[in-house]
């Protein structure tokens, strides 16, 4: 059995009778990964939304992953990063508001647009928005 | 009131007051109008939008053989070949075989970026050229004429397009996301050159501006549609940005500088309190019917605040015009002025020196 250690990012998408349900908890017990979770929004009566990075065995990995899928909740890896040119952007802000997670801001002194990776779900919205290739989806 | 002579005098004495539109609003709001305009030369603004046309004419060196060019591309996209031998027109629009996502405006932006650009030429079939093609590298400094020319507009009033329909609207002014998911829009209030001189007294042909950088001048203006031309050579890629709208084109935006010479006591008056005084046109671009469905106006107050209020639900704004860029820009062309490293403004057209 293959014990090679993995990182892997990951999207979950909870469907709404999951959101009251202790499920991220079995990741660890029963499969025993470790998870950074960068970011969650999960509501009573509301499909949720968590990314998270898993980190662990290869095996157990894929196994916590088919767990999930039992359970209904839908994984979505999240292999790629976003790329962004800040010289190229022109600060016009087309992107803040397709920008659910607030990733990209403005600078309220300067009036520049930034973004805070950390905050990315990489959801890629903003890429079909930006007309001045500004951003773009690396793999 | 001052004349065209008077300002371009005290510009080259040094004793203008050339104020940006950020400072001269500062000044109406603690003097009001009159006073204001008694104390300011030249008004600074600055716009960084897309254009509605941008064409390049240019000329390679004389060792490009462009005698008898029947078709000519560079780097893929199609150029139109002129009359008299080896003039080239690029438009910033056309795309070609390489995806219409990369276009003319591409171009120029890789040419001022220092690449070089595969230009291939097709002869005619009557050339005495040994070949029917040829095919070489070419960068700006191989360019002996390159003259942008671009058409914008300026209005004095703004348009704000929101997409009525569930699925999304690709237009000039952006995607429009479904189901009035933003309000977007290009136009940049009171920096707009459109709304500063609504009578078309100041900004006449012949009037110099800072196109994207390079020192050019006013071609032609009919109402709200401006004609800007510069050498290509000087423009800076910083202030000269391509455009790719999925599934709608190519475009370029540029920033522009205008001085507009302070010429009518009432000059200023769009500057006090421009928020609430200066709207734009609310319109739904999904309604098929021309002219456009209107729905109403927004302030340019609201329009800076970054949300509007439509059927009375909030609808976040979208812009891709660049305050930022053309703020920069706006202190360069003062800055300029001031040095007296710029062009005097009075329109060569205007025949007011000829005495009897």
């Amino acid at each position: 059995m293959s014990k090679k250690q993995a990182k892997r990012r990951f999207c979950l998408t909870f469907p709404v009778h999951l959101t009251d349900q202790p499920v991220l908890y079995h990741l660890v017990r029963d499969f025993d990964l470790a998870m950074n979770i960068h970011q969650a929004r999960v509501m009573p009566d509301q499909s949720g939304l968590v990314t998270l990075e898993l980190q662990g065995p290869e095996e157990a990995i894929d196994q916590g992953l088919a767990f999930l899928q039992e359970q209904g909740i839908e994984a979505t890896e999240q292999d790629r990063d976003l790329g962004w040119d800040p010289d190229a952007c022109v600060d016009c802000g087309a992107c803040l508001p397709v920008c659910e997670a607030g990733a990209l801001y403005r600078a309220a002194d300067s009036g520049r647009v930034n973004l805070e990776r950390s905050q990315c779900t990489l959801c890629g919205r903003c890429v079909e928005v930006c007309a001045y290739g500004a951003v773009w989806m690396e793999r | 009131m001052r004349t065209w002579a008077e300002i371009d005098r005290r510009l080259y004495q040094g004793q203008a007051t050339v104020l940006t539109v950020k400072e001269v609003q500062d000044l109406v709001r603690e003097h009001g109008v009159s006073k204001a305009a008694e104390q300011v030369d030249v008004v600074v603004t600055a716009t960084f939008a897309p254009v509605s046309w941008a064409l390049l004419f240019f000329r390679p060196a004389a060792n490009t053989p462009g005698h008898w060019a029947e078709r000519a591309w560079l780097g893929g996209i199609p150029l139109q070949v002129g009359f008299h031998p080896a003039q080239m027109l690029l438009e910033a629009s056309a795309t070609g075989n390489r995806g219409p996502q990369r276009g003319g405006a591409h171009l120029l932006e890789a040419w001022l970026s220092g690449e070089r650009l595969v230009l291939r030429l097709q002869f005619q079939p009557g050339a005495p050229s040994a070949q029917s093609a040829w095919e070489g590298g070419i960068g700006l400094s191989d360019l002996e004429e390159a003259r942008l020319l671009v058409v914008l507009r300026s209005a004095g009033q703004g348009l704000v397009a929101v997409n009525g329909r569930p699925q999304p609207l690709p237009s000039e002014l952006g995607l429009l996301l479904p189901e009035m998911g933003n309000a977007a829009h290009t136009w940049m209030g009171c920096w707009e050159p459109g709304v500063l001189d609504p009578a078309q007294r100041a900004i006449l042909p012949g009037l110099p501006i800072l196109l994207a950088g390079s020192v050019g001048q006013v071609a032609w203006r009919q109402g709200p549609a401006i004609a800007l031309s510069a050498g290509l050579h000087s423009i800076r890629r910083e202030y000269l940005r391509a455009l790719a709208i999925p599934n709608y084109g190519v475009g370029l935006a540029v920033g522009v500088a205008w001085p507009v010479p302070v010429l009518d006591p009432q000059a200023l008056a769009p500057l006090e309190d421009p928020e609430t005084r200066l709207t734009a046109e609310l319109v739904d671009y999904a309604a098929a019917r021309r002219p456009l469905h209107r729905l109403g106006e927004v302030s340019y107050g609201a329009l800076l605040q970054g949300t509007i209020s439509v059927a009375g639900r909030p609808v976040p704004v979208t812009s891709l015009s660049s305050p930022t860029r053309a703020v920069r820009l706006a202190e360069e062309l003062k800055a300029r002025l001031l040095r007296r490293e710029f062009p005097p403004l009075s329109p060569p057209t205007l025949t007011e020196e000829i005495g009897p």
